[in-house]
């Protein structure tokens, strides 16, 4: 069983192969989100070549709901983060701008002649963590016990031990 | 025997009411660790630990509270992980063997005492716990704690709910429904094939909660489900009752929100009861203090140093040398510890009847490994807060989630926010530089799962196939495990949580390789089986999308 177990995981280790272009993004916290993408290097190439330009770097681009509709003449529905790699993954902060959006999405692509831009992946949209901050209930106040000190919480799985 | 269903509590008269519900909620969760290919594996001794110290104790309790009628309502989530381990032949097996080498150890330690008296009545006392133990594990309850579980469940003393199959972080596993619909289903699956019945709630591993989760849930079955607190105080219609009422998501399913005060006085490392002066030190144990010649026989290989169980020593305090441990002065902590926990609610209650249109409900959920493993006096602190809850002089009344849903059917309706019970409140301890690797690959086996049982949707396969499509889905359903990337976070056993995820995942490729090029090895797969027995009645064809 032993020698099955290991020669299993030696030979079928998971690994991130090419398959269609992808990009998934998860939620973090109402100020972070987590990209990963898998993208197909012919079409960049290609594109590259078509347009005969230096080479741009990747973009992720996110957008977010305007959440009031006052908003929409102020607020960027998207804002850009430069990534690197045709697989990759990186935790993305989120502009003040995009607080309280309540979903996102994204493409990666590049910006090519000016405004215009390539889109190789296209995310889901997503739903982010709302967080209301500040503001405090009657509740709150009687008891001083909204939230704990978060570097005091505890988590599901205490019987897990350390080996030393 | 007596009625539980709590009386209700005076009416919503605002003034006068000083009344209010107390549900005590225990998450009884580890992972699935089982290795029948190595004649000992270190890491089930978080199974056998945990039992010694916790659920056998909590039977115990749950007893002797039956035995002196005392009115109570307690609720515990069984994981469908530890339910597996739980009624697993080969550990429990394993366990008596660990059992007896406590009680071998704690003989030693009497003699090597001898010329300690303290020590030497300490080592009597682990002596006496761990034969006490092991008369209650096997003659008592023949192996089987499941079945003490659900006696105590069948007296109406306690409400038992469950969880995820293998205790996945539904946030990070929603990028499928397929995925987040699994876990849900094949957790109360394995719940009603072990009790007989369906869960009325449900625990969200780690409290991960999503808008949109509470219908995978109703489409389950469970009624309600637990969110920490900001998870209702930032709902999406902020509720004046704060988290003292629960949430209706708009199709029925409650959300109860986790009261922060309760939590801190037992979960907080610095104000928290369990780093008490007088209670026992985790930290503090034989297998790390004593002479490697002499404990080699009782440690992993003769070499590593391991907990043994034995511990000495007591918190003490500051930076002083440890004292030794004391157990009547730790008892009589514990008991006015909880005396304080009670006279808390009772002000809480107090204060909130002033206010709030209806009875005040607090939630109080905890880990059950918290109590005996790492907090030792914790099931005498809970025996003792469910004693003083019966008190009539006081207004608490202990009460199951689902009772409140009898009693107030009419519930505030909003959308809860995203949120865990986790570090920052979010999904940031699960998702970070540490582990963020996983998740394309964890992923990617659901999605090849599902395409897997999509395109063998209406044909038949034979009994070989059948058994390794099942196969590939415990693979997938054990690498979902929030656990894993746990550890990598905590920076604990981080090897094991690594070479567990990518054994799952190696498992998953091999048994979809041969799926798919129908080349399947019987020796291969049988081994396979045996290694990852869990959930023996999962349906690939379920894993469709």
């Amino acid at each position: 069983m032993l020698m099955i177990s290991e020669e299993v995981s030696r030979e079928f280790a998971p690994k991130i192969s090419g398959g269609k272009p992808e990009l998934v993004l998860l939620p973090v916290d109402p100020w972070h989100l987590h990209a990963y993408w898998t993208l197909d290097q012919n079409p960049i190439d290609a594109n590259q070549e078509k347009k005969a330009e230096p080479e741009q770097p990747l973009i992720l681009r996110l957008y977010h709901e305007i959440v009031e509709p006052a908003d929409e003449q102020q607020a960027d529905a998207w804002f850009d983060v430069v990534v690197g790699g045709l697989q990759g993954q990186q935790k993305i902060e989120l502009p003040a701008s995009s607080f309280g959006a309540p979903r996102v999405s994204a493409v990666i692509g590049k910006a090519v002649s000016g405004q215009a831009f390539t889109v190789y992946a296209r995310s889901k949209i997503i739903p982010v963590p709302r967080s209301c901050g500040g503001e405090k209930s009657y509740l709150d106040h009687q008891n001083a016990s909204r939230g704990l000190p978060c570097s005091h919480k505890h988590v599901s799985g205490q019987g897990k031990e350390t080996r030393s | 025997m007596k009625k539980n269903t709590p009386s209700p509590p005076q009416a919503a008269n605002r003034s006068t009411c000083r009344q209010g519900y107390l549900s005590i909620v225990l998450h009884a969760h580890l992972p699935y660790v089982r290795h029948p290919e190595h004649e000992s594996f270190f890491e089930e001794n978080w199974l056998f630990e945990a039992i010694t110290e916790c659920y056998v104790p909590l039977i115990g309790m749950l007893d002797r509270l039956l035995n002196d009628r005392v009115t109570f309502r307690l609720t515990l989530s069984i994981s469908p992980t530890l339910i597996a381990m739980l009624s697993d032949e080969l550990l429990q097996s394993r366990y008596l063997d660990y059992l007896q080498r406590r009680v071998q150890l704690a003989e030693q330690e009497i003699v090597r005492t001898r010329k300690q008296p303290k020590y030497r009545e300490l080592a009597r006392l682990y002596r006496r716990f761990f034969l006490h133990t092991l008369t209650v594990y096997r003659e008592r309850y023949r192996c089987d704690l499941l079945a003490a579980f659900k006696k105590h469940h069948a007296a109406g003393n306690l409400e038992l709910i469950t969880t995820a199959a293998t205790h996945g972080f539904l946030p990070l596993l929603n990028v499928s429904e397929t995925a987040v619909r699994n876990q849900i289903n094949i957790g109360i699956d394995v719940f009603k094939n072990t009790f007989g019945f369906a869960p009325p709630g449900f625990w969200l591993p780690e409290c991960g909660y999503y808008p949109g989760l509470e219908n995978a849930l109703k489409a389950a079955g469970p009624h309600y489900f637990f969110v920490d607190s900001h998870g209702i105080t930032d709902a999406s219609h902020r509720p004046q009752q704060g988290v003292y009422a629960p949430l209706d998501c708009g199709n029925g399913v409650a959300a109860f929100g986790r009261d922060p005060a309760s939590s801190r006085q037992v979960w907080s490392a610095q104000e928290g009861y369990p780093g008490d002066a007088d209670y026992r030190e985790y930290y503090s144990d034989i297998g790390f203090e004593l002479d490697l010649d002499y404990i080699a026989p009782f440690i992993l290989d003769g070499e590593t140093r391991i907990n043994t169980g034995i511990k000495y020593h007591r918190v003490s305090g500051g930076n002083q040398s440890k004292a030794i441990y004391r157990p009547k002065r730790a008892l009589a902590k514990a008991l006015q510890h909880a005396h304080h926990f009670i006279e808390q609610r009772q002000r809480q209650i107090d204060a909130l009847c002033t206010e709030m249109d209806r009875t005040p409900m607090i939630v109080a959920p905890y880990d059950a490994e918290l109590f005996g493993h790492w907090w030792f006096e914790g099931p005498c602190w809970l025996e003792n807060v469910i004693r003083l809850a019966d008190n009539n002089a006081n207004g608490i009344r202990l009460i199951s989630c689902s009772d409140y849903l009898v009693q107030q059917p009419s519930l505030k309706i909003a959308t809860p926010s995203a949120s865990s019970w986790g570090h920052e409140g979010y999904s940031s301890y699960w998702i970070n530089e540490s582990n963020d690797w996983i998740y394309p690959l964890v992923h990617k086996a659901g999605a090849e799962m599902e395409k897997l049982a999509s395109d063998l949707q209406g044909l038949k396969v034979d009994a070989l196939q059948e058994r390794a499509l099942n196969q590939a889905v415990r693979s997938v359903l054990l690498a979902q495990a929030s656990d894993w990337p746990f550890i990598m976070k905590s920076g604990t056993t981080t090897d094991y949580a690594r070479k567990r995820m990518t054994d799952h995942l190696a498992r998953f490729n091999y048994l979809h390789d041969c799926i798919r090029k129908n080349r399947i090895n019987e020796r291969y797969l049988t081994a396979l089986e045996i290694m990852d027995a869990i959930f023996p009645n999962v349906d690939f064809r379920n894993y469709g999308p």
